[in-house]
């Protein structure tokens, strides 16, 4: 701990010192210009995209939220991450203030309460959530440092998840509380939890989930789900069961995105995203969008940049001076790797619909801003990976 | 920190990338198998799910009689449909009371539709300009307009029986229509629209458009003017003997193209349904009617081409004649002692009789089949009947003499007037038929239908016999009410009781009249039937004259030449003469009248009608002692007086007896190309200030050349334009020689 808190003397001194420039550059220089390469190549993408989608109507609000985003990326990459994880308690329990808010004060879209204005500007605190919980969880489990015996090591971790997650399913906001299982799986199982009780756990509750789902479709068992929920779940079955309502997504997006074949139909000239029958192509449904304008090859090029990011991210992981920095990593990896994997799946047909946008492409601000927060943790646990030896 | 926890941290961040990037392969194979497996496929539904199909209807081929003039022809006009998936359930109430205020249609009845789980649906086929266009600028989601052709017929009435009709989708329901529905109808296009998922067509998007086929073009062998005469004749034979029905046919003997065919009641296939529909049967070629004595050609002919008889033969009639089981009275008390060419004169039944027994029931039936009446003839008209006879194996004598003179047997008018022109023929029976050719849009000849020879059926020697015999009954005999001055005609006159379900009745009565002239080279052959004529009912009475009367005209609109000198001398000899004989073209001492002339029948040029109102046209036609229909008497509709006349029958400059009705066509509602088309005037002679006014009037421009009166126009008088075409017209002095094309117009 003594060591830490020199190091973070260190740089907040040369930072005060230095007034900023020389010792920004410095940062800068210590940057992983792989990882930021490839997320704004994303976001670029992601702005045409956008801009073929909606016009530039969007573009210009999208490109203030990728700028607000990348101040933030960079502020927090200037911050210790050890430092915000000290702070991660008070973080905490304003984010689980800002949930419960949400469900007492928040507007509504789309049969869900997700909103609450600040001022002008609405935020998603759920998406604040995401980075919170990362911070927070991996604090909690690298200070287990790889002990996981009695009900109380598995206890406090899962219950810390399980509040703002709880909060969160409330609003409802099935997709969220998804990536708040899987960064907790993925910081779990980094951080040494025995895998017959994880995959225990998570095996268990996918199990017990469909089997509620099965029973509730076949016996009418009190679900705690809303019908449109469960419709598309019942569609992602099958799709061409209500293909003008609940099936509708899958099968426009599966249209466009096939109908885009090798090169696509050319950018600004995809006939499903253009003529509006793709819903949410701007959101949800940006990847049917390039699969359609820019065929398989944009669409391959776009994972590709994820693989690099999820490696980078990764990599990180692996090179942190310490548990923390690694668990935060993979905190953050797990968080975007499981909105692409959700998202991309879901466009061609592999997943029910959730409404989980796709990191750094989707327009969006609130999913903006965390990813590239996220990414901003990364280049923090990056720039300090340097251990000094004990 | 144990060096095994970090390792173990490793390899544990190491699986969890494993398992991610895996995920991610797993994505990229799952877009390459839906781009490049299902891919094609999936491009069509992507194709599909904006592309919507509207029917476009191939423009129905027009009807010509033969001389090209338009009989049937294809007016443009919308119909609504509603393609009810781009029809939002927030709208759907607003775009049902829209359309109801609009079409008139109950929004229940229209609510229907509109949700109907169907691609396309009509909604009202076929409005007028006035809804199209509001419909159009109420702009509805998921509603739209598109063309189709209605069928005009823009001679009403005219030639109803041969056109026929057709039904809601241009498909041919009766008559030419019908027959040549494959021909007439071409085949339909569609256009397909693309349209986005909110159902806005999209502009400038790809419009597919499959071009329909337009159908083919038909020039009938009907002319329209011979049509008009005989159909004016029907009508002053219905209203003059209340008749039920009556029926004609024209037919070119030597051809078999069929000239004319009308029956009464007639209705107007523009709007079929509001006559009944039994006024569509057409007599002449469904119904098959007892001939009487207008089959005893036939029989003539079989006795004299089986050298039976000759033309000197002798026959006795006493009024009656025995033949086993029964004895047959003539209808005069008795003939006396006669020639065959009386015989047939007289129309002598005990000599038919005679006629009929010597030749016996195998020859008898014999000939009836060469005469083509035991068969159809195969006109292009749909369902045609064929007649009754007594089967040729158990006929007793009684059968074939009352046979012999044309009772008890059936035939259709059509059959029986086929029969009597191949006596025109020179023996050869001919098919009849109606289309002459068969044009496609561009001009180009599809289908030309030649004269069919069916076959020879009396030699050419007897045939010349047979039509002298049928002379001599206009000349002198039962049929002198046919006679057409100046013109050899034959004929024959046939007087038939009905008979209702197998027995004859007393008082109801079939009235014909069959001949063809001018017996030395036949151009025309006609048949007239009256059904129940009240008052008089004899052939010889109510058809002759109907017959002589239409025989007139149309040889003289055909421009055929008055017989030889010898035709007229034997006129001169029976003191029958032939009045006004420079009408028919032919220059001639003025002729004495012949006594059974009423009085001075004057023959007058028909007047030009073109172009006047109705008013106008009434009162130049009153002038001329002739009468004008502009067809309100048929639909009793008003007219206004205002209207333009754009088309007359007869055709300006036509000879017709004083009283005759001349038909004007005015300015023609719901057809595309009868609106706006004028004929244009004759101005010659005209001052500029009148003929800015003439002009002006019926929606023409003028173009001054020159000044003075008007010598020279384009395009010249008569000429069919558009309203709004610039007539140039050239003045000159009056008096000047030259043109002076160079001055400039100076008022």
């Amino acid at each position: 701990m003594i060591v830490i808190f020199e190091r973070n003397s260190y740089v907040t001194l040369s930072l005060k010192k230095v007034r900023d420039e020389a010792a920004m550059s410095n940062l800068l220089k210590k940057f992983d210009w792989t990882l930021i390469g490839a997320v704004y190549a994303a976001i670029c993408l992601g702005l045409v995209l956008i801009t073929s989608a909606q016009g530039v109507g969007l573009l210009e609000r999208q490109l203030l939220w990728v700028l607000l985003g990348t101040c933030l990326m960079l502020a927090v990459a200037s911050i210790d991450y050890l430092t915000i994880d000290l702070l991660g308690g008070i973080i905490y329990v304003l984010v689980l203030l800002l949930l419960l808010a949400v469900l007492l004060v928040g507007r509504s879209a789309l049969g869900a309460q997700r909103w609450i204005q600040i001022g002008p500007i609405p935020i998603q605190p759920s998406e604040i959530a995401k980075v919170t919980l990362v911070v927070t969880l991996a604090g909690l489990v690298a200070r287990k440092e790889g002990k996981w015996e009695g009900l109380r090591s598995f206890g406090i971790p899962l219950l810390h998840t399980g509040l703002p997650m709880a909060l969160i399913l409330a609003q409802p906001d099935l997709g969220t509380s998804l990536v708040f299982a899987a960064i907790t799986f993925g910081i779990m199982f980094v951080g040494g939890c025995p895998a017959k009780y994880l995959f225990g756990l998570y095996g268990g509750g996918l199990a017990a989930a469909i089997g509620w789902v099965a029973l509730h479709l076949r016996y009418h068992i009190p679900i705690p789900l809303k019908d449109y929920q469960l419709m598309r779940l019942i569609v992602f079955m099958n799709p061409s069961m209500d293909p003008l309502d609940s099936g509708y997504h899958i099968i426009q997006s599966r249209i466009a995105v096939g109908s885009g074949q090798l090169l696509g139909k050319g950018l600004f000239a995809g006939t499903q995203n253009k003529l509006a029958f793709l819903p949410l192509r701007h959101t949800d449904f940006i990847f049917s969008v390039l699969g359609e304008e820019l065929g398989f090859v944009g669409g391959a090029l776009l994972l590709c940049a994820y693989i690099v990011i999820i490696l980078r991210g990764l990599r990180i992981a692996s090179l942190a001076k310490d548990l923390t920095g690694t668990l935060m990593a993979v905190g953050v990896v797990s968080m975007i790797s499981f909105h692409v994997v959700v998202n991309v799946g879901m466009t061609l047909g592999l997943m029910p619909v959730t409404g989980l946008p796709l990191p750094f492409v989707s327009y969006g601000g609130s999913s903006m801003v965390t990813n590239l927060v996220g990414v901003g943790l990364l280049l923090s646990i990056y720039t300090r990976r340097h251990k000094i030896s004990f | 920190m144990p060096s095994s926890t970090g390792l173990d941290l490793r390899r544990r961040a190491l699986l969890l990338f494993s398992v991610t990037s895996v995920c991610l392969f797993g994505l990229l194979i799952r877009l390459g198998y839906i781009q490049f497996v299902l891919g094609a496929e999936l491009s069509e539904k992507a194709l599909d799910a904006r592309m919507q199909e509207v029917p476009v209807e191939a423009r129905r081929g027009v009807i010509y009689d033969r001389k090209g003039r338009e009989l049937a022809i294809s007016a443009t006009v919308d119909s609504v449909f509603a393609i009810p998936a781009q029809i939002k359930p927030k709208d759907l109430d607003r775009v049902a009371l829209a359309l109801s205020e609009v079409l008139g249609i109950p929004k229940d009845r229209l609510l229907v539709n509109l949700t109907k789980p169907v691609s396309f649906v009509w909604i009202k086929r076929k409005v007028d300009e006035d809804t199209a266009k509001r419909i159009r600028d109420l702009d509805l989601p998921g509603i739209g307009l598109t063309p189709e052709t209605r069928r005009f017929y823009p001679k009403g009435n005219l030639a109803c029986h041969v056109l026929g009709i057709v039904g809601i989708d241009n498909q041919g329901l009766e008559g030419i229509e019908l027959v040549y529905d494959k021909a007439l109808r071409g085949n339909p296009g569609k256009i397909v629209v693309e349209f986005d998922a909110t159902g806005r067509k999209i502009p400038a998007a790809t419009h597919r458009y499959i071009a329909p086929e337009d159908g083919c073009n038909l020039m009938l062998t009907v002319d329209e003017v011979i049509q008009f005469m005989v159909e004016r004749e029907l009508d002053k034979l219905m209203s003059t003997y209340s008749a039920k029905g009556a029926c004609a046919v024209v037919m070119d003997p030597k051809t078999g193209e069929i000239l004319a065919l009308a029956a009464r009641p007639g209705y107007d296939p523009n709007e079929y349904a509001k006559f009944p529909d039994e006024y569509r049967r057409n007599p002449v070629i469904n119904d098959a009617f007892s001939p009487g004595s207008t089959f005893k050609p036939i029989t003539a002919a079989a006795v004299l081409e089986e050298g039976l008889v000759t033309k000197v033969s002798r026959f006795y009639c006493g009024g009656s004649v025995k033949v086993p089981g029964a004895t047959i009275s003539c209808w005069s008390s008795g003939h006396g002692s006669q020639t065959f060419v009386d015989a047939v004169k007289n129309s002598c039944n005990v000599a038919f009789v005679n006629m009929g027994l010597r030749l016996g029931p195998d020859l008898f039936y014999k000939y009836v089949k060469a005469f083509g009446l035991t068969q159809v003839t195969g006109i292009d008209l749909p369902g045609e009947a064929m007649g009754i006879m007594l089967e040729p194996g158990n006929i007793k004598p009684v059968d074939l003499a009352v046979m012999s003179f044309g009772q008890t047997l059936t035939v259709t008018p059509i059959q029986l007037l086929s029969a009597i022109s191949a006596i025109a023929n020179d023996g050869v029976l001919m098919k009849p038929h109606l289309v002459k050719e068969i044009r496609g849009l561009d001009g180009t000849l599809i289908k030309e239908v030649k004269p069919e020879a069916v076959r020879r059926v009396i030699s050419q020697e007897t045939a010349k016999d047979l039509a002298l015999a049928m002379e001599e009954v206009v000349k002198a005999g039962t049929g002198k009410q046919a006679y057409v001055p100046g013109y050899r005609i034959a004929g024959k006159t046939g007087t038939a009781q009905k008979s209702v379900g197998g027995k004859v009745v007393r008082d109801k009565h079939i009235s014909s009249f069959v001949g063809f002239g001018p017996v030395d080279d036949p151009k025309v052959a006609m048949l007239i039937m009256v059904d129940e004529p009240q008052g008089a009912y004899y052939g010889g009475q109510v058809a002759a004259p109907a017959f002589g009367s239409i025989m007139k005209d149309v040889l003289s609109y055909m421009e055929v030449p008055p017989s030889s000198e010898e035709g007229r001398e034997g006129d001169r000899l029976r003191g029958v003469g032939v009045p006004g004989a420079g009408m028919l073209g032919s220059t001639g001492a003025p002729q004495t009248k012949g006594p059974e002339e009423k009085g001075p029948e004057d023959t007058v040029e028909v007047p030009s009608v073109l172009n006047l109102t109705v008013e106008e046209a009434k009162r130049v036609a009153e002038t001329a002692g002739l009468g004008l229909d502009v067809g309100d008497q048929s639909s009793g509709e008003r007219i206004d007086p205002k209207s333009v006349i754009m088309e007359q029958i007869p055709p300006p400059g036509a000879l017709v007896s004083k009283g005759t009705v001349i038909i004007g066509f005015r300015t023609l509602a719901g057809s595309a190309e009868a609106v706006g088309k004028v004929s244009v005037p004759d101005i010659r002679g005209k001052t500029i200030r009148a003929v800015a006014d003439i002009l002006g009037e019926i929606g023409l421009r003028l173009d001054v050349k020159g000044s003075g009166v008007a010598r020279r126009q384009n395009p010249s008088p008569g000429t069919l334009v558009p309203r709004g075409t610039v007539i140039e017209v050239i003045f000159e002095e009056p008096g000047a020689e030259k043109p002076k094309t160079e001055t400039p117009a100076r008022e």
